[in-house]
């Protein structure tokens, strides 16, 4: 015997416009929450690719003249160095440019004791031995100090880390109190519809068969809900890149948005439409249980 | 087809509505179920219809023990009783038609099926112009006649009825009563449950008598006892 899906149910039922929004409410949440997520992410591994890649060194000679020999030597040395990409001092010009926003637009780089620095590249896929480095290059250029990114880039992550972590607990505390609602619309919902479900119940309906005709309501729903969640995090999202197009600066990173990102969030309707239904299914087949 | 040994029954901690209630139906058979109000005749009912459980005893039905028949079991065992309830107990949102198709469409009938069975039902209880009526447009005696197409339109192995003339008229109580008696010609199990004496004393049938949730078995017909 079949039993495809019979509609028992009465269509009207007043608190399912509000459930849409709450559902859509806890879904942008859920999704801002899964953005920053990702993108801290992708930001992350931008850091660390770009910073593995390379390295810098100083020469902190004070005598501009042995400065300017010692750098010479060190680059020499540099560019003959397996794993080396390019090794080039950073000039006065961009040097300036560096320390304008700090020190003002001054000629004093000319006056300060200010070390070279030399920008160094690294080939693709390449990791040096830093302290190697450094005892190679102190050989001839005793002033020379060897910088790696390593030590803010791990604070830098470290931190990217546990906002990530951050993130992901919200996610999963949306995720329970999402469920939680749903549990509770459901039970009540059957509740409003007792005497129609023990009626049917009694003509010999299967639970499964009851739990369906549940269950396909909490589908549309959650779908409903979803997509709500889905238009309020596009608007904000698309406001906010807006606003970012009009905010001339170049200290403001280039916000990208990666594929993952988009396939996630255009899923989150569907994802939160099962979890609806899957939670309204279970819910009212465990209530059914008290039913002879 | 339905046996009951010992049963009792209480709603929460109270007494007990059904002591020691111990019967048994033969398949095809008709008896009507008798008692004043308050006896506990829709308690009993209820426990052949599969609402509820007994607080002891045993109730064995379509060769099945209750105690220990699975939750499909009694969907299925279910889908064989038909029940006609004192209040009705239609689907207030579903129209008249839709209300008897619903058990033919539970057990997964096509709807070819449904659409002609139901129509014809519902056609011979005189409800052919209220198809598409909600019940709540219905009178009482049509809520009825549409409560007991919907008990009768499966062919049910066991059809129990818990006062079904109380709201028709005389004719339509007749008519009502030869419907459920062609049905026991055919072979259907059938349990009434009434208060109104007059079907007892025209129907040759047995009867279980309940007296403040005791019950005892009366074999059919005693002609008005004569003085000797
Ligand atoms: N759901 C219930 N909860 C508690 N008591 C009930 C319930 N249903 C019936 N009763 C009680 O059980 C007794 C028998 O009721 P019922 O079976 O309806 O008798 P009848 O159908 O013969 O009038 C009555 O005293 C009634 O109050
Ligand atoms: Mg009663």
């Amino acid at each position: 015997m079949s039993q495809g899906p019979i509609n028992f149910l009465p269509d009207e039922q007043t608190h399912r416009g509000l459930l849409n929004w709450v559902i859509g409410i806890m879904v942008f949440l859920t999704g801002m929450a899964i953005v920053a997520g990702l993108q801290l992410g992708i930001m992350a591994d931008g850091w660390r690719m770009s910073a593995a890649g390379s390295l810098t060194v100083q020469i902190v000679a004070v005598e501009p003249d042995d400065r300017q020999r010692q750098t010479k030597t060190a680059i020499e040395i540099l560019q003959k160095t397996p794993g080396v990409a390019t090794a080039a001092i950073i000039d006065d010009a961009e040097m300036a440019a560096l320390l304008e926003p700090w020190i003002g637009a001054t000629s004093l780089t000319a006056k300060l004791p200010i070390p070279a620095m030399i920008n160094v590249t690294l080939m693709r896929g390449v990791t040096i031995d830093l302290s190697a480095l450094e005892t190679l290059l102190q050989a001839e250029v005793p002033d020379a100090r060897v910088d790696t990114h390593e030590q803010w880039l791990d604070d830098l992550l470290s931190l990217a880390i546990a906002a990530q972590m951050i993130a992901a607990a919200v996610v999963v505390m949306m995720l329970v109190a999402t469920i939680a609602i749903i549990v509770f619309t459901a039970r009540s919902s059957m509740l409003a519809q007792r005497e129609t479900v023990e009626i049917v119940h009694m003509l010999g309906a299967k639970d499964s068969l009851i739990s369906g005709a549940f269950q396909k309501r909490f589908w549309s729903v959650g779908l409903r809900g979803g997509l709500i969640g889905l238009l309020l995090i596009a608007s904000v999202i698309g406001g906010l890149f807006a606003l970012s197009l009009n905010v001339q600066s170049a200290y403001l990173p280039r916000v990208t948005f990666h594929m993952e990102t988009v396939i996630i969030l255009c899923l989150l309707p569907v994802v939160t439409g099962l979890i609806t239904m899957w939670t309204a299914r279970v819910t009212v087949n465990r209530a059914l249980l008290d039913m002879v | 087809m339905i046996r009951f040994d010992n049963v009792g029954l209480r709603y929460g901690p109270g007494d007990e509505v059904l002591s020691d209630v111990s019967f048994h139906l033969e398949p095809g058979s008709f008896h009507f179920l008798t008692g004043k109000s308050g006896a506990g005749k829709s308690s009993l009912l209820k426990l052949v219809y599969l609402s509820c459980q007994p607080s002891r005893g045993l109730i064995h039905m379509m060769d099945q023990d209750l105690n220990t028949a699975s939750r499909d079991t009694l969907v299925s065992m279910r889908q064989g009783i038909g029940v006609v309830f004192q209040d009705y107990r239609l689907l207030e949102h579903l129209s008249t038609f839709e209300n008897v198709a619903l058990p033919l469409r539970i057990k997964g009938a096509s709807e070819d099926q449904v659409q002609e069975e139901v129509s014809e039902l519902l056609a011979w209880v005189g409800l052919a112009d209220h198809l598409h009526e909600l019940p709540s447009t219905l009178s009482g005696g049509q809520k009825q006649r549409a409560s007991i197409a919907r008990a009768v339109v499966t062919a049910p192995k066991i059809l129990l009825a818990d006062e079904p003339t109380g709201n028709v008229d005389d004719e339509m109580a007749l008519r009502l009563m030869q419907l459920f008696v062609e049905m026991n010609k055919v072979g259907t199990t059938l349990l009434i449950a009434t208060h109104d004496t007059r079907w007892v004393d025209r129907y040759t049938a047995p009867q279980l008598h309940l007296d403040n949730g005791r019950l005892s078995v009366m074999p059919a017909h005693q002609p008005m006892a004569v003085d000797p």
